[in-house]
């Protein structure tokens, strides 16, 4: 069906791929995996025939029709979304029109019709009749509902619409179009959960064949049977799915590193017996042999290892036990309410997945605790000393694209060295001259390098990432995932990558749309748990025999319950707020994890105590870390250093200092554990 | 049957056509079910370069198609609507006279080198209708085209499934049905969901297969490309030649 043999490509001085081979037939299932700039982007390019190798050449048959899902977000005229899928690869509206032109002039010119438009015009039929005319718009709406659209958004238009709602209108429209290979770049970036459970079920039935990148391990693991790495300048080919490929590559490299070795060893000794006997004139024609023995040989590439992301978080600072309080929080836009009487205590330490259909208000919610909104009602407060390290889902397209990565990474930290810049610059593998290359010529994955480098110059110790994975490959996205393992802050995510939220969190918080305000709803459990009962529940519901009953009708009938039947293991409620009831009661700390709370509570007045005792300790705490700062910095002056008395004075007052904060800090969250949960 | 149920007309013929593309067969009565008639084209031919949305290879590309006589070799029970797999056999008979299984892969290559293509058979019981499950066409909107067009057609000429006598003479009183639904005899209920649009296979003569482009024009022309309408089964049962229809 499609052949690409010994192609090269290369930008400027920068080799992509040299002599790569693949073949699809027409069940192919590819994952192209490889680094970020690698050239995955360019092999869809040269597939498309939209650029042109440097060598070699791609062998399509016929009539092949190539379904192509970029990573950018598309622009739309102002149509609506059932019209839009509907118009296919746009050669449908012109077929109709066509027929609409050809039918009129058959009935105006009778018998006197030329004989070539009705030639015509049985070809249009005919063509109209490809395109599975008499089902498109049920197909069309079967997949639209897939992706998450709601029967009364059929008609409504593009221009209401989001950048991650037209990509699922992109997606549907190639999905109806069912080309006979699909190029998918990163179709599950825009996706919540239920729709790329949809998706994944419709693809692993899907007629043709595909071509797929993504960063979502555990969507190519189920679909792919083949896999293609760009590695080291060449198209690697494995069989089977991404778990094969881990194992199967570390085998290459094995056997590759061992073929060098054994080369290098053989030319070594070659090269020593040259040394030895060349200049005797009796050996002298053997030592010639043995050079030319070098010459004939194919010498193997040593293995080059890929340089990764390599970070680590900076220390969190210290915080508050409770780092975000949500309190009958609610924010509404005119007349439409987001959200109504929140109720949320957020604890140091937690990792919490927000989970919830696309439209339920995650990133709005993440916004909210960040501070980017402004709750209508209510209060949200963070906790003491905190501080937010916010990674938004578009972040990336906050950078100055006139600027230098560096330059970005500057701005954050004029103080900081240049070279500590660069290291940074260099652990999100912009290496060399990279560094200077502007933002604006970065691709997507690059982007959100440079935004994840930005996050890392600011300590902070309450995290909230919103689809962090976006862009990242498969190996960047292995190290985020172990930094954030590392990391001792608290850290809320938004992220549909399941392998990704899978080892991080240890909570599950659901937002549940209602018609007029979202609920909140907390598990705790791990998510694959969470993600268990939301399957189980999905299939229970297809086993009911419901109409429509995909995966996704169901999981949001679980979704829309509040509950996942869970009866026992982890998806049990949170002690603090049942599963089945709104959140709008407050959410006070369980009395029995806290032992000062048994027996009757406090006085009002012992409250009142100690909310003073707390007000007075946090302001000499914030004394303290000021006055640790100033002398960091003075321990820091060159003229200190010279001056042996004066150092050692502050390095006695800076241990001082450490003991004191210490000894408040511990006061501190006594008293919070007293005050924990109640009105203050 | 309710209350408000009002006979529209009867059904003359009832056809099926166990193989796409080739001739059918009139039954004096056959189950229905989700997928349509009990053993219509339950066979086609799948032409690998065509597109996927519409695989088939049919008599647009090889009109001698339509000559060849499939027939059942053990007429599938109408008791129930998926019959055992033994009562799909079908034998085909060749314009020629002589006779084979359809999934004899000898008979598949000695028709593909015939039609110099190749393609595989594929076999469905649910059936693969082009469009909808069931076709039904009215009788004066034969008689109406045949005057507009200055021939004589056969109604199998448009391959439908149901043949009916509407009570009311209007030629192609059929469309007037779209969006709503009929009972056929005493047990199914069927949706009328659209109209037929045609392609040229009507411009063949089902008897010799020989092409009259004026069909398609006469069509074009004064039904804008459609003729006849289509159904979904809601209910199935058995459907038999004389059946009342009643609209809903």
């Amino acid at each position: 069906m499609l052949s690409i043999k010994n192609l090269s490509k290369q930008y400027g001085s920068k080799i992509l791929f040299e002599g790569a081979e693949a073949h699809f037939g027409p069940r192919s299932r590819v994952a192209l995996i490889g680094p970020n700039g690698a050239g995955k982007s360019t092999i869809f390019k040269l597939l498309m025939d939209e650029e042109h190798p440097d060598s070699g050449e791609v062998a399509r048959s016929g009539k092949l029709r190539i379904g192509h899902l970029a990573q950018e977000v598309p622009r739309f005229e102002g149509r609506s979304v059932l019209s839009e899928v509907m118009r296919l690869d746009g050669r449908r509206e012109e077929l109709i029109a066509s027929r609409a032109e050809l039918e009129e002039r058959l009935a105006r010119l009778g018998e006197n019709i030329d004989p070539e438009d009705l030639e015509r015009y049985g070809m249009i039929l005919e063509s109209v009749e490809d395109l599975d005319e008499a089902r498109l718009e049920a197909r069309a709406k079967e997949i639209l509902t897939g992706m998450g659209f709601a029967l009364t958004d059929f008609q409504r238009s593009l221009s209401e619409f989001s950048g991650g709602w037209l990509m699922r209108v992109a997606l549907s429209r190639i999905l109806l179009l069912e080309p006979e290979l699909l190029l998918l770049d990163e179709p599950t970036n825009h996706l919540d959960l239920e729709s790329l459970l949809w998706l994944e079920e419709f693809l692993m039935n899907y007629r043709g064949a595909m071509l797929v990148i993504s960063h979502d391990r555990a969507f190519l693991n189920r679909l792919a049977n083949e896999v293609l790495e760009i590695d080291v300048r060449k198209l690697w080919h494995y069989n089977g799915n991404l778990d094969a490929w881990e194992l199967q590559k570390v085998e290459r490299l094995k056997q590759q590193s061992a073929r060098y070795e054994s080369q290098q060893a053989r030319i070594a000794e070659i090269h020593k017996f040259v040394d030895r006997f060349g200049a005797k004139a009796t050996k002298a024609r053997q030592a010639q042999s043995k050079l030319k023995e070098i010459d004939r040989m194919d010498l193997v590439d040593a293995p080059e290892a890929r340089e990764s992301v390599r970070f680590r978080f900076p220390p969190a600072p210290h915080s508050g036990r409770e780092v975000m309080t949500l309190k009958k929080a609610g924010l509404s836009y005119g007349k439409k309410t987001v959200f109504k009487g929140l109720d949320w205590v957020l604890q140091r330490g937690s990792r919490v997945a927000i989970v919830g259909r696309n439209g339920a208000g995650k990133t709005t919610l993440l916004k909210l605790i960040a501070g980017e909104l402004e709750a209508t009602e209510g209060l949200v407060k963070p906790g003491h000393l905190v501080q937010v390290g916010f990674y938004a889902q578009h972040q990336a397209d906050k950078l100055n694209l006139a600027k230098s990565i560096t330059q970005e990474l500057e701005d954050l930290a004029p103080d900081m060295p240049i070279a500590r810049i660069r290291a940074i610059a260099g652990a999100f593998l912009f290496t060399g001259d990279a560094v200077h290359k502007k933002c604006g010529i970065l691709s997507g994955g690059e982007k959100a390098r440079v935004a994840l480098a930005k996050l890392l110059l600011s300590p902070s110790n309450f995290l909230l990432l919103d689809e962090p994975t976006n862009h990242l490959d498969i190996e960047s996205k292995s190290v985020l995932l172990e930094a954030l393992q590392g990391y001792e802050g608290t850290l809320c995510l938004v992220s549909h990558d399941r392998d990704f939220v899978s080892p991080l969190v240890t909570s599950v918080l659901e937002i549940v749309p209602h018609e007029n305000a979202s609920e909140l709803v907390h598990w705790i459990g791990t998510y694959d748990d969470y993600l268990a009962k939301l399957e189980e529940r999905a299939h229970e519901a297809a086993k009911a025999g419901r109409p429509g009953k995909s995966l996704k009708a169901a999981a949001k009938q679980a979704s829309a319950s509040g509950k996942l039947a869970s009866p026992s293991k982890v998806t049990a409620p949170n002690k603090t707020t049942a599963p089945n009831q709104s959140t709008s009661a407050p959410s006070a700390p369980d009395p029995s994890n806290d032992p000062v709370s048994e027996g009757p509570g406090p006085s009002n007045n012992q409250r009142r105590a100690w909310q003073k005792e707390r007000e007075t300790i946090e302001s000499e705490i914030a004394k303290i870390d000021r006055r640790i700062g100033e002398v960091h910095r003075e321990l820091g002056d060159s003229a200190t250093y010279q001056d042996k008395e004066k150092s050692q004075k502050l390095g006695s007052e800076e241990k001082d200092l450490q003991g004191s904060l210490m000894a408040k800090m511990a006061r501190w969250e006594e008293l919070e554990n007293f005050l924990g949960g109640g009105a203050s | 049957m309710t209350k408000t149920a009002v006979k529209i007309g009867t059904i003359t013929q009832v056809h099926r056509f166990p193989v796409k593309s080739m001739r059918g067969e009139s039954l004096s009565e056959v189950r229905v079910h989700a997928g349509g008639l009990t053993g219509d084209r339950v066979y086609a031919f799948v032409d690998p370069a065509k597109s996927a949305n519409f695989p088939w290879l049919t008599a647009r590309e090889v009109a001698e198609m339509i000559l060849f006589q499939p027939r059942f070799n053990d007429q599938p029970a109408s008791n129930t609507p998926f019959p055992d797999i033994r009562h799909y056999q079908v034998t085909v008979r060749t314009p020629e006279g002589t006779e084979h299984p359809v999934d004899d892969p000898g008979f598949l290559d000695s028709l593909q080198k015939r039609w110099k293509r190749t393609f595989s058979l594929r076999f469905s019981e649910r059936g693969q209708p082009d469009a909808a499950p069931v076709s039904i066409l009215g009788l004066k909107s034969i008689e109406s085209l045949s005057q507009d067009a200055g021939l004589k057609l056969d109604p199998l000429r448009f391959r439908p499934n149901l043949l009916v006598d509407w009570l009311d003479a209007t030629p192609y009183f059929e469309d007037s049905l779209v969006g709503m639904r009929v009972q056929v005899g005493d047990q199914v209920e069927l949706s009328v969901t659209s109209r037929d649009t045609r392609c040229t296979i009507i411009n063949l003569e089902p008897r010799d297969a020989a092409p009259n482009p004026g069909v398609l024009k006469t069509v074009g022309s004064k039904r804008k490309g459609c003729v006849g309408v289509y159904g979904a089964v809601l209910r199935d049962g058995v459907i038999r030649a004389g059946d009342s229809i009643f609209r809903l």
